[in-house]
């Protein structure tokens, strides 16, 4: 992709934003800086959200509207891309800036809303209806009564550092993330650090690999940092494959920069002149923007030989993932970027002493690499005021499922279950009772309702044998049916596994075929079947111990996770499926029975017409009958159905 | 070594296995799917066996073989879709064009995959056909839009 030339007057003011000392100081830096965060605009200012989330939505048509009402009232108005803030469940999310006053955020905004809110906003009017908040900057003249962004239910406990900047700056633009002070860590590092120094102040931190285990970074650094070799990659994990959390896409597409600073910074660090970010080509939006980001910081000089008159060189590649699940463990990472299939292979030696091409190799994920910036700018100290003393600085987590509030939220280690569900999650969304929360995705296991109120913190989740994993949150509602989401999700590990040991190949499998046959309705089926099927039942739990402590990897180690935490928290549903054939939340597609309400059925032939297995009788006019034995249990009767007249079992 | 693939594999360099994957993206990118021909020229390209490339290929999500169908159906599998009732969905796309994922229907017309989340999961369950999304799709919907793509 082709990134837009900056021009020779932008790429000096914006070297002299990094190297100058304060930059504050001097009132032209100072204008420029106050220009290019867009606190001061000269004419009225759209900021569109152009993340994966939205792309369902057509933010063409805003921009469309946007122009059309421009033209029609003689006005000049830019239209500006940005990240996401966030806040999902309120895509598209707009920006709207008019000169000398605060930024005001709507969300969800259709493109026939446009002329209407901006009529009323350029005469100093505010329409409530969709509003966040506004946003004020430095300079700013704030709206009257109009609350904060940042009080807004989703924001307001939120702990936003690494993500403060998402949906406020330009991702596809350097000069945004520079204004911000962006990459003047970086520059002060080369100049003015050796990595020895840098590397106390990552082990002062505390820091703590983000991906699931909660690994303390500093070991790997300092690992591989001191293996005396040749050559040392420092390699970003961006190959974010967890079916349930969308937390790093987010990130990577709202701040590209960010990411490539953190790396940057840990490449100096350990004394590497080569990193590579691998993310799936999947996620184009996001590989454009790092391309994008790579390309933009070539031409700023910020990356290739001798940076900044350092004498440190550094070169970094974006490698697109073929998609693999498994490849999320380094080791599998590794395999792929080599050519192979990414099949893990026994640890030690581990990669921060022999990883890629044999080279000692950093591997970490994106999460991680993108807290190093702050820790180095504001110093150890002030990083462990945040979190807990075993867990410092804050942890992304991505609500999806049955909640209110969808999206992606920052907050400290520590926080509770229950602050973020019912807090910024806003608990279920039709005001059911929640059921439990699946957290980590197929590797992760269920939290019940009763246990809200646990810290999210790595040695806490320990203790309770939990798993924090990558951070993603689905929460559950009683409409959700916990065996029929385990079954999907050893599916997925089936399909997922590498195939390199017997007991995660072979294990996801068997364990799938007996959940299939538990969430199936009862078929005539014969003695032996029968047999085999309550064997199954029996065994499951074993085979699934079996599989936890006999895998090769993380992945095969969790994936049974899911399934023993919720055998015991969900026994009585288990039991349900198992002896009753029944379904409480009516989910399990195989499991459902169909009768038609005779009272409310008109007889208007529908179903009829519908069935495709020709399963019901009946005449216009007369009540219908469903013959049980032939019907499939699609369902379709009772979607067509307009009077309520199927009922479900 | 057939001429057509020259163009694509001069811009890598020869012998090194690491550039496989690129090369079968960038194929992929260019076809929609990996020609059987383009195997044996990498193979004398980066000097290894055709079978490892096979073994690669198949290894990743993302390769294919076969050109995907005029309509090509891609079902989001994230846990966020999965519980607002992806699996009905999925059910459903299979009884209405009887193909398994990775599979293309014998018309050549559909063809049907499971993909890692789309990232929609406020409208779940979500669908693309040929890149553009359909949101909170039901049976009933489905059964339409799929009849809509047939009688195009």
């Amino acid at each position: 992709m082709e990134t837009p030339r900056i021009s020779e007057e932008l790429q000096e003011g914006l070297h002299a934003l990094i190297t100058h000392q304060q930059p504050d100081s001097d009132p032209t830096l100072k204008f420029l800086g106050r220009s290019l965060r867009r606190e001061r605009v000269e004419r009225l200012t759209i900021f569109i959200d152009r993340t994966t989330p939205t792309s369902i939505y057509n933010t063409s048509l805003i921009e469309e509207a946007v122009e059309q009402w421009s033209d029609e009232n003689q006005q000049i108005s830019e239209v500006i891309e940005t990240g996401c803030l966030g806040l999902i469940s309120a895509e598209p999310v707009i920006g709207i800036q008019v000169p000398g006053r605060a930024r005001l955020y709507y969300g969800p905004v259709e493109p026939a809303d446009i002329a209407g809110m901006l009529d009323a906003i350029t005469k100093q009017v505010i329409p409530e209806e969709n509003l966040i908040g506004q946003m004020i900057m430095t300079g700013q003249q704030p709206w009257e009564d109009i609350p904060d962004w940042k009080k807004h239910p989703f924001f307001v406990n939120q702990s936003r550092t690494i993500t403060s900047l998402n949906g406020v700056i330009n991702p596809s633009s350097i000069s945004d993330y520079i204004a911000w002070g962006g990459y003047r860590t970086f520059y002060s590092s080369i100049r003015n650090y050796s990595g020895q120094e840098l590397m106390k102040l990552i082990e002062q931190s505390g820091l703590r690999g983000r991906s699931g285990s909660g690994f303390l970074a500093s070991v790997k650094w300092i690992k591989a940092a001191g293996t005396t070799s040749d050559k040392r990659y420092v390699l970003c994990n961006a190959d974010e494959s967890d079916p349930g959390g969308y937390m790093h896409r987010v990130l990577i597409e709202s701040n590209p920069h960010l990411i490539l600073e953190g790396i940057m910074l840990a490449a100096y660090i350990i004394g590497a002149n080569h990193a590579i970010i691998y993310t799936r080509s999947r996620y184009r939006t996001a590989v454009k923007r790092i391309q994008c980001a790579l390309g933009q910081v070539r031409e700023l000089g910020l990356l290739g030989q001798d940076i900044l008159h350092s004498g440190y060189t550094l070169d970094i590649q974006l490698k697109r993932g073929p998609g693999a699940f498994v490849c999320g463990e380094e080791t599998a990472l590794i395999s792929s970027l080599e050519g192979k299939r990414g099949s893990p292979r026994t640890k030690p030696p581990y990669p921060a002493t022999s990883g890629l091409f044999g080279k000692p190799t950093l591997v970490h994920n994106i999460e991680t690499l993108a807290q190093v910036p702050m820790i180095i700018s504001k110093g150890p100290d002030f990083y462990k005021q945040t979190g807990t003393p075993g867990s410092t600085g804050t942890k992304l987590f991505s609500l999806s499922g049955k909640i209110k509030r969808l999206g992606v939220v920052e907050v400290p280690f520590g926080t509770s279950l229950g602050a973020v569900i019912d807090g910024i999650g806003g608990g279920t969304r039709n005001g059911r009772p929640a059921k439990a929360v699946l957290l980590g995705g197929p590797s992760g296991k269920f939290i019940p309702v009763s246990k809200f109120n646990l810290p999210l913190d790595l040695d806490k989740f320990n203790e309770e044998n939990l798993v924090l994993g990558s951070g993603s949150m689905v929460l559950l509602d009683d409409d959700s049916c916990p065996i029929n989401l385990i079954k999907n999700m050893m599916d997925f590990i089936r399909q997922e596994s590498c195939g390199k040991c017997i007991p995660c190949r072979d294990g996801s499998k068997r364990i799938m075929e007996i959940l299939s046959l538990i969430s199936s309705r009862s078929l005539p089926e014969n003695k032996y079947e029968a047999l085999d099927r309550f064997k199954g039942v029996t065994g499951m739990l074993e085979l699934a111990e079996v599989m936890q402590s006999t895998s090769l990897c993380g992945l095969g180690k969790c994936a049974p996770n899911p399934l023993i935490s919720g055998m015991e928290l969900f026994r009585e549903e288990l039991e349900e499926h198992v002896f009753d054939r029944t379904c409480r939340a009516r989910v399990c597609l195989n499991m459902r029975s169909f009768m038609v309400d005779p009272v409310a059925c008109n007889g208007c032939n529908l179903c009829f017409v519908k069935c495709p297995e020709k399963a019901i009788i009946g005449s216009p006019r007369l009540v219908h009958y469903i013959v049980d034995d032939l019907c499939t249990g699609c369902g379709k009767c009772f979607e067509v159905c307009k009077f309520n007249a199927i009922l479900v079992n | 070594m057939s001429t057509e693939f020259v163009d694509l594999l001069k811009k890598y360099p020869a012998g090194r296995r690491e550039n496989l994957i690129p090369i079968l993206q960038e194929l992929q990118d260019q076809h929609g799917y990996i020609p059987e021909p383009a195997v044996s020229a990498i193979a004398e390209y980066l000097e290894i066996p055709a079978v490892k490339i096979y073994s690669v290929a198949t290894f990743y999500n993302e390769f294919r073989f076969n050109a995907g169908g005029k309509y090509h159906f891609q079902v989001c599998q994230g846990i966020g879709c999965q519980v607002d009732g992806s699996e009905r969905i999925r059910s459903e796309l299979h009884r209405l064009l009887e193909i398994e994922p990775g599979e293309i229907t014998a018309d050549g017309w559909f063809s049907l995959e499971w993909v890692p989340c789309l990232g929609v999961c406020q409208e779940a369950p979500v669908l693309s056909v040929n890149g553009e999304l359909y949101a909170k799709m039901t049976p009933v919907r489905l059964k339409e839009l799929v009849d809509k793509f047939r009688n195009r």
